[in-house]
């Protein structure tokens, strides 16, 4: 019975022991790691709500800021490289002005007719673009 | 616990990443379209309810940053799940309140989810090939999760679809990605067994095919009225007019309704 029952403990513990081990090995070959691909300069949104009767961007600059606010439009507009200035990238008229609150800066953007926004900000010289930001009104 | 029952927890594991890495795949009412995705990540309620109740636990509480990369061009998503529910979702980089949880995959990948007749196994095999990528910000966070991912890369899921074209169901395949269904089982006593596509994912069935909505043909033009994208030539079905309540109609561009196609 003694005998009986130690086994029964050890195959208890080797059991336990692997069911721990089978589940370590399961989760260190579930670790992954995910670099971040944001280059910490330019313009980074922080939100951008899908939809609204207004729509809030809320975004900071790298950099010492020149000027930095939202250009919208009805049609989208195709990427272009940062840098490009608001007219090379296609945009006319003026940017909806950003105004800052401690170091994010925000914009409401009436929905109205505007199917795409992009933040902007110059920079240190530089012109920094968002990507374009779909509005959407009642989609399904 | 017999191998049944493994298979059967394997699967939802492969459901439950499906829906937290996609953040948008309702299997209830599945995406047609990448757009479609975004429009439904955009509404956390109906997000929410899209998912099962036998995956909330691998969601858990947490602060999710979803970055969606395709070369230089990046999205950035936020999602906040808390006891296994979603309770807000948008775009951006938000890291405040601080990120606990990342995923990261790209545009392409997701759309091929999306068109495969079986998003969970196609996820599996994005996750095993590294084109869907999970990063929690603790050691201890997401244990559940992340041993459904180890199971996933030492090969305990499934094969992994490598295409949503393939052979119908009593065809002899090599592995699940060959066959239309995905699934390639073995037939008749063994071993060794014969191999055939089947309808069903455990038994070899040849009946009781799901269609394959990818296949199926979109028949309304663009201004036409719509249910779902799935309708439309185009797959976008978005609302017309003022609203609420909106009509919806199949639309050139996936976010506003438009008739003439621009770009």
């Amino acid at each position: 019975m003694h005998k009986a029952f130690k086994i029964s403990i050890i195959v208890l513990g080797s059991l336990v022991g692997l069911a721990i081990l089978l589940f370590i090995t399961l989760v260190v070959a579930g670790s992954q790691t995910i670099e971040d691909p944001f280059p910490g300069e330019g313009v980074e949104v922080i939100d951008a709500p899908f939809s609204g009767e207004e729509v809030t961007f809320t975004w900071k600059v790298h950099g010492t800021v020149e000027e930095t606010g939202v250009y919208v439009s009805e049609d989208s507009v195709p990427d272009f490289p940062q840098g490009a200035t608001p007219r090379s990238a296609g945009y006319d008229g003026r940017p909806i002005a950003g105004t800052l609150d401690g170091d994010t800066y925000t914009a409401t953007v009436p929905v109205g007719d505007v199917a795409y926004a992009r933040v902007w900000a110059r920079a240190d010289g530089i012109d920094w673009w968002s990507i374009e930001y779909e509005i959407v009104r009642g989609v399904r | 616990m017999n191998r049944d029952h493994v298979k059967i927890i394997m699967f939802l594991f492969a459901l439950a990443l499906g829906i937290l890495v996609l953040s948008a795949v309702g299997f209830a009412a599945r995406p047609a379209s990448y757009g479609d995705a975004v429009a439904l990540f955009a509404d956390a309620a109906r997000l929410d309810a899209s998912i099962p109740d036998s995956a909330r636990g691998l969601l858990g509480s947490h602060n999710w940053l979803i970055i969606i990369q395709d070369g230089s061009r990046v999205e950035y998503y936020w999602m906040t799940t808390r006891g296994g529910h979603v309770t807000a979702t948008g775009r951006g980089r938000r890291v405040s309140p601080p990120v606990t949880a990342m995923a990261m995959t790209s545009r392409q990948t997701i759309e091929s989810i999306l068109s495969s007749s079986d998003p969970a196994r196609a996820t599996v095999g994005a996750i095993r090939r590294g084109a869907i990528r999970i990063r929690y910000s603790s050691a201890a966070a997401g244990w559940r999760l992340r041993a459904a991912i180890g199971a996933a890369n030492l090969g305990l899921f499934g094969q992994a679809q490598q295409t949503t074209q393939g052979r119908p169901a009593g065809a002899v395949c090599q592995h699940g990605g060959e066959c239309e269904s995905s699934n390639c089982v073995g037939v008749g006593m063994g071993p060794p067994w014969t191999y055939r596509c089947s309808c069903d994912p455990f038994r070899y069935t040849t009946s009781g095919c799901a269609v394959d909505q990818s296949l199926v043909p979109r028949t309304k033009q663009n201004g036409a009225v719509c249910q779902h994208g799935g309708e439309c030539e185009s797959g976008n079905c978005v609302g017309m007019g003022q609203g609420p309540p909106w009509t919806y109609g199949c639309s050139c561009d996936p976010f506003v309704f438009r008739t003439a196609c621009t770009r």
